[in-house]
This record gives C-alpha cells, structure tokens and sequence, in this order.
C-alpha cells in the first residue's frame, strides 16, 4: 500500500517537475514567471489532439508535431508579447503572463470547447510493471522517465552547446553577455522555447491521465511551481526533487490524513519554503552585481 | 576613414555631464591609452563605445559606420572587443567555456536550427570548440581547458578573458585597467601580448589604465580626460610631462591659469 503511494506520488511529481522546469529556464534567463506555461501546454496538447483525431495522425508523428507547436508557440509569445515590455518593471510582464494565461483559456475553448476529450496514451493498455513487488501503471513509468530523460537533455544543453553556454551567460549578467556578442534576445526567445517544450511534453503526459479539457493545467501550474520553489528554482535537480518530494507528500497526506488535504499542502509547502528558505532547498541565491 | 573615430561626444546623467565634446581618433595597429583621474569619465567613455551607455550628443564611427545607438553584441559583432576588469564571468564557466562564448561569430545559423539542433548548428558549434582549444593552446593554458575559472590563479584568469576577447577576431579591443592585480611577470607577459596583437595582427587597443610605468612604455599615444574633457592627447613622454595633466592628478592649479 505505502510502496504503490510513494510509486505514484512520484510518477505524479514527474509531471510537476516537467511544469516545473519549464518555468524555471525561463526565470532562470528572464527572470519572470510565466503563469501562462500552464495554459500554453494545454494548447499545445489540444494540437496533438486535432492532429490525432481530425487528421488521423499517428500518436508520435501528432506528438511531435504538437511539441515542435509547443516550442515555437514559446518563442512566439517571448517575441509578442513579452519583448516590447523588457526594460520595464518585471511585474509587467508578470501581469502579461496573467492576461495570456486567460487569453489562450478562453481561444482554446472558442475552438475546442469546454467539454472534456479522451486523450490516448500509446501505453493504455500495457500490463503493469512491478516494482519492488508493486505493481505499477507503464505510463506512471514512463512519466519519470520523460522527467528524467528531459532534466538530463536540458542539463546537457546548458552544460555543451553554444546555445546552453549563451543561456547560462545571460541568465547571470545579461549586460556582460552582450559585451562578449551574445545576442540575448536570441537566448530569451530560446528560454521560452526550451519552456514551452518542457511544458508541452507535460501536457501530453497529463492529458491521458486525467481528461483533456481547457482547465487541465490550472493544478499542475501551481503545483510545478510549490516543487519547484521547494527544491530550489535555480537547480533543475532541486526542481526535480522537490516536485517528487511534493507528489509524494501528496499522496501520503491524502491516503493517511485527508484526501482534501493533499492540494492545500502544496500551498502550505509554498509558503513554508518561502518562509524558512526561499532559495529552495538545493537552490542558490543569486547574488546581484552592483 | 578609418579607425575608430570619437567626435563631439558628450554624455550627460540628469545635470551631471560626465563626458563633454571629447574627440579623438584611435588607429589601427596603435595603442591608445586614456588616462585620466578618478570620474573623469574614462569608464563612460569605454561604456559609451561598447553601447551599455548611449551617448546625449556627438558619434562614434568605426571606420566611417556610426555605432552609436547600436545594440551591444552588434558593436560586438562589428568589430568592438572589451576585455573586463574582473574576468570571472559566469559562474561555473570553465576556461573553454569563456573562450567557447567569444565565438559567436563563428556561428550563422538562424534561430530555427539553434532550437532544434540542426546539423549546421552542431558542426559550427564543434568547430567553435575546436578553435577555442587551440586558442587555449595559444596561450599555454591547455592544461586549464576544463577548469572553472573561478579557480585558476588571476592572472590566468586575466589571459583567458583576452584570449576570450580576440576569438570573436575583433578591430578594437577595449582593456579597463588589464594588469591591476597582475604581478610584475604578468604585467610583462600581457603586454608582450598586447604588442604582439598590435603589431602582428594590426589591431587597434584602447587602454585604460592607472599604472603610468605602463602606459609610457606601452602606448603609441595618450588621451588625458579630466572632468569630462580631454586636456591632453599627445605622444605619452610629452603628456606626462604635461603641467595641465600633473595638475588633474596632483589636484594643483596650471601656473598659467
């Protein structure tokens, strides 16, 4: 019984951290939170889904398809909508993630409507795997190892190619970058790019577990966000772990005290970690250069 | 014309103007030293010509093309290297991937490729790499290649970041007081190298710099600020000998005034 709630809060803390993630590169470079990550994966996932059930494309070619979407969709609203605002208060652009994040709430229902769709999953109907002698979901499996696999490849990016040195060097001192030649509004738009792929594989992966409806994202955002400030916004480890910590806390606290009581822990979490921490706790504090 | 041509220009903060109607030209295959008590507006002027500052009045022309309004990487890009005061720049960065960041002229590939990786992307970017190692080489700091940088010794540091600066094949380089920290050896060794680039490759060098000894034997000429204004620009001996110039430093009035 424990084995199958720590198992599952942690398939479900993977999903957390792929939200997670994908806010945390674009603070990391930007310094904003995007509360539209949320609403942008949900859109992206409903491409997959006209591309899988109106033009009957296969699950992988719909899905690549729908996470190219999702990136370009990043660097699109980075270009759009938050470009013409840098120079001005960070909250600005704040309140403009706000407004997209209703703005894409509302066209998604203009088009796909608010009723709930059926998402398949290629793993629907696998037998489960077992796990220490507990059976487990493939799809919960393969949540973690998406996790995984996407921390790992963005780890990679940051830490080998131009485009992850030229992110890495302007999410720390963006002045400093352009003297050296690195155009930061081509690593802001990647920011938001890479952002927007994080958080589009999280909307495919969500999608077949719960339904597929315009709200679907509204939990997981906060949630992304709750595991990512416990763990530490400026780790994408911390992010990871502190999303796993947070799906499983979840699940614990629902099974054993009150099923109710698992979605208001997300908030005491966040508000205790900002107390008590607010770097998270793997997170380092960002030492400004005057 | 060519060069690096500053004319008239002038930069005000609010009421403070800290640098009024300066003009000088710096030359290719020269070294121009711009000295100047402290806030008399050299930094302003460096900051000006890479673009963090926009000038209030006059141009700043590298061979005949205005930069001034120009973004910061396209001063860069146009030729505008800037070699910095404290060289650690980004935490966690080792030596190749300081040299790695200055490369960036190497790459043309457009935004789509960078995104997605393209092959055209990955085979610039690893000939990038290729010339930051031999670079690295260069200098005889191979060894350090996969070192943080925070942790080589200063004046390593200090190597890298101009090593940095020239793999982006720059015009002008400009060097914000490049040997403060430095031991003797290393002064000399970086000025070796400074002469070298300007004579072998022909750059142009701007330097600021406080250490005199220095800046009499290594500069080909000499730009005095004082509060904003140039108050001498002559070859270094005679400006050192300068009774305005001793003044500004010596904070005496010119017995002519």
């Amino acid at each position: 019984m424990i084995g199958n709630l720590i198992l599952g809060g942690l398939a479900a803390g993977s999903l957390y951290a792929l939200v997670g993630i994908a806010l945390a590169i674009v603070i990391r470079v930007t310094d904003i939170p995007n509360f539209a990550q949320g609403e942008m994966a949900m859109v992206s996932t409903f491409v997959a889904y006209s591309l899988l059930d109106r033009y009957g494309l296969g699950w992988w070619a719909a899905v690549a398809l729908a996470l190219g979407f999702a990136v370009l969709q990043g660097v699109a609203v980075q270009i759009l909508v938050i470009r013409p605002l840098i120079g001005g208060p960070v909250l600005s652009a704040v309140i403009a993630t706000l407004g997209l994040n209703i703005v894409l709430n509302s066209i998604a229902g203009m088009i796909w409507g608010h009723e709930t769709h059926i998402f398949p999953s290629p793993l629907g109907d696998a037998p489960p795997v077992f796990v220490a002698g507990v059976p487990l979901p493939l799809d919960s499996v393969a949540n973690i190892g998406v996790a995984l696999a996407v921390i790992l490849g963005v780890t990679l990016l940051l830490r080998y190619s131009w485009a992850g040195l030229a992110l890495r060097a302007t999410s720390q001192d963006a002045v400093m970058a352009r003297l050296v030649g690195i155009p930061i509004g081509r690593s802001f738009a990647l920011a938001w790019g890479l952002g927007g792929l994080a958080g589009g594989i999280a909307g495919v992966l969500v999608a077949p577990a719960l339904f597929l409806d315009t709200n679907m994202m509204g939990a997981l955002l906060i949630k992304g966000f709750a595991g990512g400030v416990l763990g530490g916004l400026s780790s994408l480890w911390g992010v990871f772990g502190g999303c796993l910590v947070l799906g499983v806390l979840e699940n614990l606290v629902g099974a054993y005290l009150s099923p109710s009581f698992g979605d208001a822990l997300t908030f005491i979490v966040l508000i205790a970690v900002l107390t008590i921490r607010p770097e998270g706790l793997l997170g380092r504090v960002r030492m400004r250069k005057v | 014309m060519s060069g690096l041509a500053i004319t008239r220009l002038t930069v005000r903060f609010g009421g403070l103007t800290a640098v009024r109607d300066v003009g000088f030209t710096a030359a290719p295959g020269r070294i121009l030293g711009l000295i100047g008590p402290n806030g008399a507006g050299k930094s302003t002027l460096l900051n000006c010509i890479s673009g963090i500052t926009r000038p209030s009045a006059g141009s700043i022309r590298l061979d005949g093309t205005e930069l001034a309004g120009l973004s910061m990487h396209r001063i860069a890009a146009r030729g505008i290297g800037r070699v910095f005061q404290h060289p650690e720049l980004v935490a966690g960065f080792t030596a190749l991937d300081t040299l790695r960041a200055g490369c960036h002229r190497d790459l043309h590939y457009g935004l789509l490729a960078e995104l997605f990786a393209l092959p055209a992307a990955r085979r610039q970017e690893a000939a990038a790499r290729h010339r930051a190692l031999a670079a690295l080489d260069a200098i005889g700091l191979a060894a350090d290649a996969d070192r943080d940088m925070a942790l080589l010794p200063y004046g390593h540091r200090k190597l890298v970041d101009l090593a940095r600066s020239l793999m982006a094949a720059p015009r002008f380089l400009l060097l914000d007081e490049p040997v403060a920290g430095l031991n003797d050896a290393e002064i000399d060794r970086l000025a070796d190298m400074l002469r070298e680039l300007r004579d072998v490759r022909g750059l142009g060098i701007v330097l600021v710099e406080h250490n005199m000894a220095l800046v009499a034997r290594l500069c080909d000429e000499v730009v005095v600020l004082d509060a904003g204004r140039v108050i001498a620009h002559d070859v270094p001996q005679a400006v050192l000998r300068d009774r305005a110039v001793m003044a500004a430093y010596l904070g005496e009035a010119p017995a002519d005034a």
